[in-house]
């Protein structure tokens, strides 16, 4: 099983075009979750190995959503200069290398950030409190 | 005997057709292409003569070279006017002609990495797309940094962020001129924060793409060049001074170069550029552009871009349109504007806002045309 976090701006209908475009090609999805919070919205999709990469294809062509695959952990933080560098932090402290962050999105009071990592597992473990 | 080269009366009835069909979508597309930073004004005619030679600059200009058909010597000389444009060290200066601004980026992200291998990129959320891209190619640990609502980098984010990672120099990918809103990092200001914090191994690229010729040729530019502290610049060839093909010149400090090359010489190769094969009619199109417009006309295009940007936004005011722009920028900002007018211009919105280039051709008329129908618009818009 693998997961596909996928970026909405939270607008009615959103889950209906997720799951119709996988339906389309026959994808199963094996458990969602949406949070929907203010202005935007996070849905996780889980579906099987072998049809990952078709999933995320499917999505990619046919949605303006942002679509993050499962190498990255997406957070959400407040918006607020060094809010990141907090998060950052907290990873050095656990000696978790960080590759990259990456802001996605951001609202009027909080963003949505993209993390990768050497150790992802333990990443999820230190950020579990803003994990998306 | 066969023909073996390409030829018209070699083209199928249909083929033709098809090219007649191409060249009539690109006339009719072009006056509407006012979102796209190019300046579609030039006559390069005298130079169609070259395009019969196989000319190719693999390598480095500034190295000896077998290939004879090249146009080298020509591209030097561009690189020679715009270190001078971005006021290089004469002594401390390198550079080539690349194939866009993308590539230019891409040799500063090269250097750097190679100068600082334990590197952090740091570059804000206005970057243009292409740079995570780079820096996902290059194995590169990156931070993104927030922007400020027009724009420029967010510096108390940038001050907290290498503050963190104190102990790794950090590499500043600075917007000269966003893509969105033209909006310009300030490379003194990150010099400060870095000065501040004790750091003493970094470095800074300028993604001077559009800017880089603009800033030249203003009163009081913001701080972006070499002379403020830049250690490499991308600036593209095609967008301000126009070209029918895309192309740029990246240049950087010799000395940064050459700590490079003496390590790439261990692998057995001598050329520092990316590429292999290197486009050689293009340094003939700058430098031909370069050497008929000189200083006084390039300075005339950033005169009059501003000037219409300026009378863009006052007429988009009258109808209501909250449209504005950086200092030293001839990027309109406007919010995103209706679908319809979309359909008939081409103006690359992103998200929430749209925006026009004022580069050449467009001038009063075009903007006087433009604003009717996004009043029209947004008439049909609120009926």
């Amino acid at each position: 099983m693998k997961q596909l976090t996928i970026i909405t701006n939270n607008e009615m209908g959103d889950l209906a075009v997720i799951t119709g475009v996988l339906a389309e090609k026959n994808i199963n999805i094996k458990d969602i979750e949406a949070d929907g919070h203010c202005e935007r919205s996070v849905i996780v999709i889980t579906v099987s190995s072998d049809s990952y990469d078709e999933a995320l294809r499917l999505l990619q062509d046919n949605t303006d959503y942002q679509i993050v695959t499962e190498d990255a952990l997406v957070i959400r933080i407040m918006d607020r200069p060094g809010a990141l560098a907090g998060i950052a932090t907290r990873l050095k402290d656990a000696s978790v290398d960080v590759r990259s962050i990456h802001i996605i999105q951001r609202g009027d009071d909080h963003s949505i950030a993209s993390i990768v990592v050497n150790d992802r597992e333990l990443a999820k473990g230190v950020l579990s409190d803003i994990l998306a | 005997m066969k023909t073996c080269s390409p030829t018209d009366s070699g083209l199928a009835p249909s083929d033709q057709k098809r090219l007649d069909r191409l060249i009539e979508k690109l006339e009719r597309n072009r006056p509407s292409s006012i979102g796209y930073p190019c300046n579609q004004v030039w006559d390069y005619s005298s130079l169609y003569r070259f395009l019969q030679f196989s000319i190719n600059n693999v390598g480095d200009p500034f190295q000896r070279t077998l290939v004879r058909l090249n146009t080298h010597e020509f591209e030097r000389e561009v690189v020679e006017d715009f270190a001078n444009l971005t006021q290089a060290d004469p002594e401390d200066r390198w550079g080539y002609v690349t194939a866009g601004g993308t590539e230019g980026n891409m040799y500063g992200m090269y250097l750097a990495r190679e100068l600082y291998p334990n590197g952090i990129v740091y570059f804000s959320e206005e970057a243009h797309y292409s740079v995570p891209k780079i820096l996902r190619l290059q194995h590169t640990r990156n931070i993104m940094i927030r922007s400020q609502p027009n724009g420029e980098m967010d510096y108390d984010d940038l001050r907290e962020s290498i503050r963190i990672h104190r102990d790794v120099p950090p590499i500043i990918f600075a917007n000269v001129g966003t893509t969105m809103r033209g909006a310009v990092d300030d490379v003194s200001k990150i010099k400060a924060i870095i000065k501040e914090l004790s750091i003493p191994a970094y470095y800074i690229h300028s993604d001077a793409a559009l800017s880089g010729m603009i800033l030249p040729f203003v009163d009081d530019p913001q701080s972006w060049n070499f002379a403020d502290g830049a250690d490499s610049i991308s600036i593209s060839g095609h967008k301000l001074i126009g070209a029918p093909l895309p192309c740029g010149v990246v240049m950087a400090r010799r000395s940064h170069v050459d700590r490079v090359a003496r390590s790439v010489e261990y692998v057995g190769v001598e050329d520092t550029t990316i590429m292999g094969s290197r486009n050689a009619f293009t340094p003939l199109l700058l430098w031909y552009a370069l050497r008929t417009l000189r200083a006084s006309g390039l300075r005339n295009i950033v005169d009059q871009s501003v000037e219409i940007a300026d009378y863009a936004i006052e007429k988009l005011k009258e109808i209501g349109v909250e449209a504005w722009r950086n200092p030293n920028s001839v990027t309109v900002v406007f919010p995103r504007p209706p679908e319809s007018l979309m359909e008939k211009w081409v103006i690359a919105p992103d998200r929430e806002i749209g925006h026009i280039i004022t580069l050449p051709p467009v001038d009063r008329n075009v903007i006087d045309s433009f604003v009717t129908d996004f009043a029209n618009a947004l008439r049909s818009t609120n009926h």
